[in-house]
């Protein structure tokens, strides 16, 4: 090939990857046309979900946790008995020593546990898969704690004296959880305070149920895994590289 | 000869002392419901690890023997036994309250008690704890029932109804209890199906045993004829139900020890658990089992009352032993999210959960105990729940010395 | 069959305690104070309000919370972003002695319930998008288009109440 060949062919390359990014700001228009209006109910159309990268999870960062913290007005605080979203899990294989590092929030099940033991209903799915607890009606009676197989939920255990943000009511002897940030996803964000904070871009928030949305395309492509998907609990929340 | 139940007098100071001192045990436990209401439960020694702990201890046990305690009542109405029916008033009475007790142990360490009431009507066909809100008041309905049915004799012909209806509702509630461990299916204590016949087991032993702990004291109080031949019967369906309970829990764990994937567990429990081994062996299995069941029946000890008592008082010590080390030690070894790693976090992830129990929660568990002990002290004096006279003569004329 | 002495215990308390009944007319119980909110007017008129909002609020959180309908007009985080005056302490809220909720809630001896978890201030933050703007004095455009066209006169908030209007907030 001659010169000009290469020439041709790098121009041409050029080009249509220029096109192509011009196109880019078009389709997530477009993506962003279809969100929910706020008199709209929500609908099983989306499903969200997380796919967590934990090879770029760093051992002893928690800056997913931090700003979860900061969002919703939580303490930080890591006493037994203080409410913890998220947290950072440190694994070190048995025999082989291997160790991976990743953070563990609620799964948002689609068959989730705490729902089905929930004496008034106040833990829910929502149509879009969220799973989230009506604190109008949660009576604390921690079923949901003992039956939640990755011990997402904290109880409430003292009052919080008018601390809390305006748009995370939470309150002493309710049960709780991570809420995949409901209230940032309502108001078009679609993304969570841990997939904004993480410095390594582990966290990828996205709906599962698109098939042209970044997650869905990750999952399909690349081997990821449920923790404990021995339960069949289908949980919105993936992980690779474990 | 006829059977008349009479009332106690309950004039004597020993009468009001105790029902005065069970008073005040209720009313201390009303006060720890109040400041765990008030300042949340982070007064008590329950967390974000250990979410059910001495006030569930207490209130499953209360709950479960109350089931059991209508075990005597059921043997008379349903198996036909005749020589337990002067006994079934007193079953029946002592089911109920007991079964109150625990309740209320239950709905006021609730995180939000004041909201207890909409589990009336916002119900979850899933959840076992909204079936309870119907077996539990069902169970309260018929064995009322029954319990008019014997004292009213206009009542009469809806005696086998309200017979066969409770012990069947009392099964189904047994059933539901177990289940609410039963369902959980993260939980490498829990999430088997043999907790549902393993609590109806557990019910026989541990309601029976009150019942002679609450019979036996009362006839001697109340200066009342209590003849051997009762006594033999109780102690009978004891060395039974010891039996039973004892072989449920050993299929249990020895199928455990038999799955690789819970070995862990059954090591802590059995073995490294600390508290919950010593309250497993010597709790559960030596003062709860193995002790009465060699009281009741060897031949030095089988015939005295003194060792019938005491084998009661044993055996419902090893009742709260087997409840904490089910609640408690089930919750205690942590989850095991990633098998074949070591798990680490700020959540207490991989490690066993610590709890103990702050006095609140003693004081809540021995409150609601004293409501049961309570309705029954009074409801012994207001209805016409005891025998006259269990002398043997009286209760059956006809049984071999 | 009660006991005589019983008798005339339940009695003699029952005339101790009437005195109370008649404190419902409000003698030797302060007023609510009612601070003017932010606007010219409620989202809906001020009557329909007194006896209706914890309707409107009840079934409306439902909605939000089970089917992320977060509509502003009917929103209790927008009641606060309108109806919080300056507590003691300088910040606005609606509990205090003199604020919004607290002070009819307090006449009415209703408990409320909701700022036991709903934070009694309005967000400062800007993570949400308030109605109102935070500047005070601001009634902003938004604001007023999304008010209910009013059926007459939109009531002065500054009138005392009397107890008929309360206790039909009561019914």
């Amino acid at each position: 090939m001659n010169n000009f060949e290469q020439y041709r062919r790098r121009f041409l390359g050029g080009a249509l990857a220029t096109a192509g990014a011009a196109m880019v700001p078009g389709l997530m228009l477009v993506e962003m046309a279809h969100s929910r209006a706020p008199e709209e109910a929500v609908s099983s159309k989306n499903r969200w979900g997380l796919l967590i990268d934990t090879t770029k999870c760093a051992s002893g960062c928690t800056e997913c946790v931090t700003a979860c913290n900061t969002e919703h007005g939580l303490s930080g605080k890591t006493g037994p008995q203080d409410a913890q979203w998220i947290r950072k899990v440190e694994l070190t294989h048995k025999k082989s020593g291997a160790q991976h590092s990743l953070p563990v929030m609620c799964q948002h099940c689609e068959e989730p546990p705490c729902v089905d033991v929930c004496p008034t209903g106040a833990s829910f799915k929502r149509a879009d898969g969220i799973v989230l607890v009506d604190r109008h009606i949660c009576i604390g009676c921690r079923y949901c704690m003992m039956a939640c197989p990755y011990k997402a939920r904290s109880l409430v255990h003292e009052d919080l004296n008018d601390t809390q943000l305006a748009h995370m009511p939470r309150g002493k002897g309710c049960v709780e959880s991570c809420t995949l940030c409901v209230h940032k996803i309502d108001a078009g964000e679609n993304t969570t305070a841990c997939a904004q904070a993480c410095p390594e871009q582990a966290i990828l928030f996205g709906d599962l149920n698109d098939a042209g949305s970044e997650i869905a395309q990750r999952l399909a492509t690349y081997a990821s895994k449920e923790i404990r998907a021995d339960l069949g609990l289908n949980t919105g929340v993936r992980y690779t590289g474990i | 000869m006829q059977i008349i139940n009479r009332e106690i007098e309950g004039n004597s100071a020993g009468y009001w002392a105790l029902l005065g001192g069970l008073g005040a045990l209720i009313l201390i436990g009303l006060f720890a419901a109040y400041n765990m209401e008030h300042h949340g439960h982070v007064i008590t020694g329950m967390n974000n690890q250990i979410v059910w702990g001495l006030p569930h201890v207490f209130a499953v046990f209360l709950v479960v023997a109350a089931s059991g305690a209508l075990n005597v009542a059921s043997v008379a109405g349903v198996f036909g036994k005749k020589a337990y029916k002067p006994l079934a008033p007193l079953s029946a009475l002592l089911a109920i309250a007991l079964l109150a007790g625990g309740l209320a142990v239950l709905m006021l360490d609730l995180g939000r008690a004041d909201r207890a009431i909409i589990t009336a009507w916002e119900v979850n066909p899933t959840s076992v704890f909204s079936w309870n809100v119907v077996l539990y008041s069902g169970f309260f309905g018929f064995t009322a029932a029954y319990l008019w049915t014997m004292l009213d004799k206009t009542a009469k012909p809806f005696y086998g109804f309200a017979a066969y209806g409770a012990f069947i509702w009392r099964l189904i509630l047994t059933t539901g209890t177990g289940l609410i461990f039963g369902f959980l299916v993260a939980r490498q204590a829990f999430g088997t199906a043999l907790l549902a016949p393993k609590f109806i087991v557990f019910s026989l032993l541990y309601g029976t045993a009150i019942y002679v702990l609450v019979l036996m004291p009362a006839y001697i109080w109340g200066q009342r004829a209590l003849g051997d031949e009762v006594l033999r019967r109780l102690k009978n369906m004891l060395v039974v139900f010891i039996a039973a309970s004892f072989y449920m829990t050993l299929v249990y764990h020895l199928t455990n020890v038999y799955f690789a994937k819970q070995w862990d567990f059954e090591r802590f429990i059995l073995q490294d658990g600390g508290i919950y081994t010593i309250l497993f062996w010597l709790g559960q299995v030596v003062i709860g089992y193995l002790v009465p069941f060699i009281l009741l029946v060897a031949p030095n000890t089988r015939n005295s009352r003194s060792m019938l008592m005491a084998s009661a008082v044993m055996i419902v010590l090893g009742a709260l032993a087997q409840m904490y080390v089910t609640i408690v030690g089930g919750q205690a070894f942590p989850l095991e999210m990633f098998p074949g790693f070591i798990e680490k976090s700020s959540f207490f992830d991989g490690e066993i959960h610590a709890y103990t129990p702050s006095h609140w929660e003693w004081m809540l568990g021995i409150g609601g105990t004293a409501i049961a002990l309570a309705m029954v002290v009074f409801a012994v004096k207001v209805l016409r729940i005891l025998p006259e006279s269990l002398a043997d003569d009286v209760v059956d004329p006809h049984a071999k010395k | 069959m009660l006991a005589s002495w019983l008798k005339s215990a339940a009695l003699g308390a029952l005339i101790a305690l009437s005195p109370l009944a008649t404190a419902a007319d409000g003698a030797g119980v302060p007023a609510p104070v009612i601070q003017k909110a932010k606007g010219e007017q409620c989202v809906e008129p001020t009557e329909y309000m007194r006896k209706n909002h914890m309707k409107v609020l009840n079934h409306h959180r439902d909605k939000t919370v089970h089917e992320g309908i977060r509509t502003k007009q009917h929103s209790l985080k927008n009641c606060i972003e309108c109806h919080a005056t300056p507590n003691e302490k300088g910040e606005r809220s609606v509990l205090g002695k003199d604020n919004f909720c607290q002070s009819c809630h307090s006449y009415a001896a209703v408990k409320v319930d909701c700022f036991q978890c709903h934070s009694s201030k309005p967000a400062g933050n800007g993570a949400m998008h308030p109605i109102v703007s935070t500047q005070s004095g601001a009634g902003s455009q938004t604001a007023t288009s999304m008010r209910h066209h009013s059926q007459g006169k939109s009531p002065s908030l500054n009138t005392p109440l009397s107890v008929k209007d309360i206790t039909g907030v009561i019914k």
